[in-house]
C-alpha cells in the first residue's frame, strides 16, 4: 500500500483517492436525494424494526468478511483510508451543524431543503453513520481474526465507538420522553403528543415544591444603559461581602433579608408567599457625609426598591439565582400502590424503567412556585451506551499509557 | 482573600517564570530553572486552593477560572517536558502561553460570583473540568510543537512530529475521557446522554479533528508537514469549543451558558 501514490485510480488496491471519491459521491447524493425529495419523513426505527435490520446487517457483513476476507474490496471496507475520509466528512457535516442554528422550522428555504438546519436528519448524515458502521464492523472483524495483545487498546475503542454508533442510530426510535407539569391539586396520569392522548405508566402528584436561592447581590446599575456594570469583583455585593468602593463612595451592606416584606419605612422578615429579599445599606461620601436606604428585588406581589447612587448611578438588587431545588412527588402505581420520591437536579429517580428528572418550575413565582415541571424518560438501549462508554473509558486509559510506545514502532 | 489578590499571585508567578527564561538563555539545562518553573505553577496552584475555599465551590465555572486551571497545567507540563526531553524552546513557548493567560485574568478581573447553579452541583463537576483542563493543556503543547515544526525550516520534522505524539497520545486519551464523563453526567442532569448542545457539538468537532491526527499517523508511518497542519487546525477548533462558541449564532440556547 506504500505504492498507492504511485499507481493509477481505481486499480486496486484502493486507497485514499477511491475513499474520497466514493464517500464524498455519497454525501453529494445525500444531499441531492434531501434537496429533490418534497416533505420526506423522519427516518426512525422503533423496535422490533431495529433488531431485525441490525441483525440481517451484521450477518450479512460477517458472511461477506467470512467468505471474501483477501478480497482487496473487504480490505478496502476496512482500510485505514476509509476511516479518515469517513471522519473528515464527519468532522465537515458537523461543522455545518456548529454554525447553523439547528432548529425545526417548517419554512422552505435552501438550507432547510438541504437539512442544514437539520443535520442529523439528512441523508448525508445517516449515510455517513452507516458508512462508519460498516469500517468499524470490517476492522473489527479484520482484527478479532488476528487477536493479539497489541490490538486490545484498537479492539477496545473500536468496539466501543461501534457499539455508541450501534446504540445512537438505532436506538433513538425506542427513546419515550414526556415532559409534565405538575401541581399539588391534581394528579397527572396522561399527556399530550401532538393531537392524540398518550396515558402514562403510572401518575404523578406533587406534594411539595422546595427551592433555596442564593442570597441575592446587590449592583450598580448605569441609568443611561440600564445595565449592570461588570468587570470586577469591587462592585457587587453579596451577603458575605460587605463593601464595595464606587466613584468615591463607600457602600456598606449592613443587614440582608431572604424572606421580608416591606412594613412603613423598613423590611421585616416573614415567610409567606410574594416575599421577597432586602438589603439595609449604608452608602459613605468622600466627606464623610452617611446616607442610609432599604433596596428589595422585589417579587411577583411587590415592586422593586432601587436607590439612586447620584445622577448616573442606581444601586439595585439582581434577581437571586437558585441554590437548589427539588419537588416531593407522589407516584400512583396501576397495582394501586402509593409512593412517595423526591426529585431534584442532578438526582433523577429511577421507577420501573422510566428516570424521573426535576427540569424546571414557575420562575415568576420562585420559591412559591404552584407547577414543577418534570420529565420522564425511558431509553431500553441506555445499557448498550454504557457499555460502548465503557469499553472506549478501558481502551483510552491504555492509549494514554501504551500509545507512544507503539507509535515509536511504526518509525 | 479573592480575586482582588490575584495579581499578587499573578505576577509573582510570572517573576518566576521569567527567571526560568533567564536561565535557560545563560546555562540550559539547569536544575535552578526547574525550581523557579515549578514554583510558578505551585503559586498558581496555592492561589486556586485559596479561590476555591473562598467560593465554597470548585473554582470552574467561569472562563477567568479555567483559565487558571490551565496556566497551572500547562505551565507544569512545560517543565516536565524541558527536563524529560531537554527541549529548551518548549518551555519558552509553553510558559509565554501560561503567562498570556495569566495576563488575561489580571487586565480583565471577574465578576466576583459565588453561586453555583444547580446544574452544576454534581460529583461529576470536578473530574470533568479537571479532565479537560489536562487535555487542553497537553493539546496546547501540540500545538506549540506543530508550530515550532511548521515555521522553523531548521526543525527535523520526523523528530517533532514524534515529540507531538508523545502529548497528542495523552492529550487525546483526558480529551476522550472528559466527553464521556460529559455524557454520563448530561444523562443525569438533562435526562440524556449526548443532546448536540453547541458546545458538545464543538466538543465532538475538536476530537474528531485529533481523531483524523491519530488515524493518519498509524496509516502513513512517514512522517510530514501535513500532518502537523492537521494539529494547528485541530488547536483551532478547540480554541473555537472553549472560548468562541457563545459567539455563534448556533450557540443561542446552549445549555453550557453559565460557563461564559
Amino acid at each position: 500500500m506504500r505504492n498507492q501514490n504511485k499507481k493509477s485510480i481505481w486499480v486496486s488496491p484502493w486507497g485514499f483517492a477511491e475513499s474520497s471519491l466514493i464517500v464524498t459521491a455519497l454525501m453529494v447524493s445525500g444531499f441531492l436525494i434531501d434537496l429533490f425529495s418534497k416533505n420526506r419523513s423522519e427516518i426512525e426505527f422503533p423496535y422490533p424494526i431495529n433488531i431485525i435490520i441490525l441483525t440481517i446487517l451484521f450477518v450479512f457483513i460477517t458472511a461477506i468478511f467470512l467468505t471474501f476476507k483477501k478480497s482487496y474490496f473487504v480490505k478496502w471496507l476496512q482500510s485505514a483510508q476509509l476511516a479518515i475520509v469517513t471522519i473528515s466528512w464527519m468532522l465537515l457535516l458537523v461543522l455545518l451543524m456548529g454554525i447553523f442554528k439547528q432548529e425545526n422550522s417548517s419554512e422552505i428555504s435552501i438550507i432547510n431543503r438541504l437539512y442544514l438546519s437539520n443535520i442529523l436528519s439528512s441523508s448525508a448524515f445517516l449515510l455517513l453513520q452507516l458508512i462508519l458502521l460498516i469500517n468499524l464492523s470490517f476492522a473489527l472483524l479484520n482484527r478479532f481474526n488476528k487477536l493479539n495483545f497489541r490490538n486490545i487498546s484498537f479492539i477496545l475503542n473500536h468496539l466501543g465507538i461501534l457499539i455508541i454508533v450501534i446504540g445512537l442510530g438505532f436506538g433513538s426510535g425506542d427513546i419515550s420522553k414526556y415532559t409534565l407539569k405538575i401541581s399539588k391539586n391534581d394528579i397527572t396520569w396522561k399527556t399530550k403528543r401532538g393531537d392524540t392522548e398518550i396515558e402514562l405508566p403510572f401518575a404523578f402528584k406533587l406534594i411539595a415544591f422546595r427551592l433555596e436561592n442564593f442570597p441575592a447581590k446587590i449592583g450598580i446599575v448605569d441609568n443611561q444603559t440600564d445595565e449592570i456594570i461588570k468587570g470586577n469583583d469591587k462592585i457587587i455585593l453579596t451577603g458575605q461581602d460587605s463593601i464595595i468602593y464606587f466613584n468615591g463612595k463607600t457602600i456598606r451592606l449592613k443587614k440582608y433579608l431572604q424572606n421580608s416584606i416591606q412594613f412603613g419605612e423598613n423590611f421585616h422578615s416573614v415567610n409567606e408567599i410574594g416575599s421577597c429579599s432586602a438589603a439595609f445599606v449604608e452608602i459613605e461620601d468622600v466627606n464623610n457625609k452617611k446616607q442610609t436606604a432599604w433596596i428589595s428585588r422585589g417579587s411577583h406581589l411587590y415592586p422593586s426598591v432601587l436607590f439612586p447612587i447620584d445622577s448616573s448611578y442606581t444601586l439595585a438588587m439582581l434577581e437571586p439565582e437558585a441554590k437548589s431545588y427539588k419537588s416531593d412527588i407522589s407516584v400512583y402505581f396501576k397495582s394501586g400502590d402509593i409512593q412517595q420520591y423526591t426529585i431534584e437536579v442532578n438526582k433523577p429517580v429511577h421507577i420501573n424503567g422510566w428516570d424521573i428528572y426535576q427540569t424546571d418550575y414557575n420562575k415568576e413565582l420562585g420559591e412559591w412556585s404552584d407547577y414543577s415541571v418534570i420529565e420522564m424518560v425511558r431509553d431500553p438501549w441506555l445499557n448498550v451506551i454504557y457499555f460502548g462508554v465503557f469499553l472506549m473509558m478501558a481502551g483510552v486509559v491504555l492509549l494514554i499509557f501504551t500509545g507512544r510506545i507503539n507509535n515509536n514502532e511504526l518509525v | 482573600m479573592n480575586w482582588s489578590s490575584f495579581e499578587i499571585f499573578g505576577y509573582v508567578a510570572i517573576f518566576l517564570w521569567l527567571i526560568g527564561f533567564i536561565i535557560n538563555a545563560i546555562k540550559p539545562g539547569n536544575k535552578v530553572l526547574l525550581f523557579s518553573g515549578l514554583s510558578g505553577s505551585i503559586v498558581i496552584g496555592v492561589f486556586i486552593g485559596v479561590l476555591w475555599n473562598y467560593l465554597e465551590r470548585p473554582p470552574m465555572r467561569t472562563l477567568a477560572e479555567t483559565r487558571l486551571w490551565y496556566a497551572f497545567f500547562l505551565s507544569l507540563i512545560g517543565n516536565i517536558i524541558y527536563f524529560k526531553w531537554k527541549y529548551s524552546w518548549f518551555y519558552i513557548f509553553s510558559q509565554i502561553l501560561a503567562i498570556l493567560f495569566i495576563v488575561i485574568n489580571i487586565l480583565n478581573p471577574e465578576t466576583y460570583n459565588k453561586s453555583l447553579m444547580p446544574a452544576l452541583q454534581s460529583v461529576w463537576f470536578i473530574p470533568h473540568v479537571v479532565v479537560y483542563m489536562i487535555a487542553y493543556a497537553f493539546l496546547a503543547s501540540s500545538f506549540i510543537i506543530s508550530i515550532k515544526g511548521l515555521f522553523n525550516k531548521k526543525t527535523d520534522i520526523q523528530s517533532i512530529v514524534r515529540l507531538a505524539d508523545n502529548v497528542v497520545y495523552i492529550g487525546f486519551g483526558f480529551l476522550t475521557m472528559g466527553l464521556l464523563f460529559g455524557a454520563l453526567w448530561a444523562k443525569k442532569a438533562w435526562g440524556h446522554y449526548w443532546t448536540w448542545d453547541p458546545k458538545e457539538t464543538w466538543a465532538f468537532i475538536s476530537w474528531v479533528a485529533y481523531l483524523i491526527y491519530i488515524h493518519n499517523r498509524s496509516l502513513y508511518k512517514k512522517t510530514s508537514k501535513n500532518q502537523l497542519f492537521i494539529l494547528f487546525f485541530a488547536f483551532i477548533l478547540l480554541l473555537v469549543c472553549w472560548f468562541g462558541v457563545q459567539y455563534l449564532p448556533s450557540a443561542v440556547n446552549s445549555v453550557h451558558n453559565y460557563a461564559y
